[in-house]
């Protein structure tokens, strides 16, 4: 017994072949089907991405969405109105210091800088603003509020409006960027009375609502 | 071989770690986007315009009472008339557009029921009726049948009248007196009290 184990141990080794081991092995394999599970999922997720971005793109001008892309620069919105009169805007202010103000007489035409009835600071970052004109026992208030609260007032007498018509200049239906530089007009609205014959169908009246944001002091 | 074996295995990490890398980035930025996404279809709906060259409009969720609202999309050279209890209104467009239209009744300070409509940029404003007659709609508001479009259909045809609304006097309220005395249409036994019909006829 002891001497065959002997003759195996001393038997010369036969050189074995060597098992070759081949690239398409189990582990490669599922290494494969994981590096393309993973790029699969990336390109549907890039597949759903571009749709949803494309849907986007057209759902931000109709839901009226505030877009900053420079907040150096102003930046307005004016909200779908859900009834008459509803003058609501998004805005957002850069850093620095602004003020909002509002002029209910002396008003020109739309380029014709005017005198500030009333003023208010108004702080950097993004602000919802509505203007309101309420007919009071006295007269009219002309109002703005900021983010809900009133921030800037106005009392007219009833004589301020007495005729029905007017003419709005009020634009931003789309998200705009405005330079900080000039002011950024929200609302141009002179009242306007019928002419007296026919050549004349309006006139425009120098009494109204201006709302704008310029830099401090300007 | 071991070498090559190595380099398969190295290989294969490296472009799973990537794309799981690029996957996860795609993730986040397609959630980021979904959010977004609901959040505006709250406001503007969900339609997906396949073709712009038809209309397509769909009922939206005012969350009011006596509030109702429209995304419309108009395809291009399109000539639109929109009529309603109180009058009517006209227009075109040159290219294609949506919008949010709107219907709304509203008590005003000096008790009036009043109402607003809008439609692509131009609104109006009017009155029911008399202090009366507003004060038994504002009662009986709850009770009348309204019928807009059903939140199923988003495509319509061009040239066919589409209701958006119709408010009607049920059965139960038909013979109160108010009624017969009032300016209030009749369609046969049915009192029609609103309805918002638009049609879109293509421009020559």
């Amino acid at each position: 017994m002891s001497e065959s184990v002997t003759e195996a141990q001393d038997a010369p080794v036969e050189s074995m072949p060597r098992k070759r081991r081949s690239v398409f092995n189990l582990q490669n394999m599922l290494l494969l089907v994981a590096a393309i599970g993973v790029w699969t999922s990336w390109w549907f997720k890039q597949q759903d991405i571009a749709r949803l971005k494309a849907r986007i793109a057209v759902m931000r001008p109709i839901a009226r969405e505030l877009e900053v892309d420079d907040p150096k620069k102003f930046a307005v919105v004016q909200l779908d109105a859900h009834w008459s009169d509803d003058h609501q805007w998004d805005v957002h202010v850069p850093d620095g210091k602004f003020d909002l103000c509002i002029a209910t007489r002396g008003i020109k035409e739309a380029n014709v800088p005017i005198k500030a009835t009333a003023r208010v600071s108004i702080p950097p970052g993004r602000h919802r603003l509505s203007l309101d004109q309420v007919e009071t026992d006295k007269g009219w208030r002309v109002s703005v509020r900021q983010d809900g609260n009133e921030i800037l007032g106005v009392d007219e007498p009833k004589e301020w409006r007495t005729s029905t018509g007017s003419s709005t200049v009020s634009g931003y239906a789309k998200s705009t960027q405005l330079p900080t530089e000039k002011p950024m007009m929200l609302m141009h609205r002179r009242f306007t009375k019928t002419g007296a014959n026919r050549n004349v169908w309006n006139i425009q009246l120098e009494e109204g609502v201006v709302l704008w944001i310029v830099p401090e002091g300007q | 071989m071991r070498m090559i074996s190595r380099g398969i295995l190295f290989g294969f990490l490296v472009i799973i770690l990537i794309g799981g890398y690029f996957d996860f980035s795609a993730g986040n930025e397609r959630n980021r986007l979904q959010a977004d996404f609901r959040r505006l279809a709250q406001v503007a709906g969900d339609v997906e315009i396949t073709d712009p060259s038809k209309v397509y409009i769909q009922v939206l969720d005012t969350g009011e009472p006596m509030s109702w609202a429209w995304r419309v999309h108009m395809p291009a050279k399109m000539n639109y008339s929109l009529s309603y209890q109180s009058g009517a209104s006209s227009g075109n467009s040159m290219v294609d557009v949506d919008f949010i239209a709107r219907t709304r009744y509203r008590q005003s300070k000096s008790g009036q029921l009043e109402r607003y409509t809008s439609f692509q940029g131009s609104s109006s404003r009017s009155s029911s009726g008399t202090k009366e007659f507003d004060e038994w709609m504002i009662k009986h508001f709850n009770e009348f049948k309204v019928e807009t479009l059903s939140p199923k259909q988003v495509e319509y045809e061009i040239g066919k009248p589409i209701v958006l609304l119709r408010v009607t006097v049920p059965e139960s309220l038909a013979n109160d007196p108010i009624l017969t005395n009032s300016l209030v249409r009749r369609d046969g036994n049915t009192f029609v009290i609103d309805d918002v019909i638009l049609t879109l006829t293509p421009q020559p």
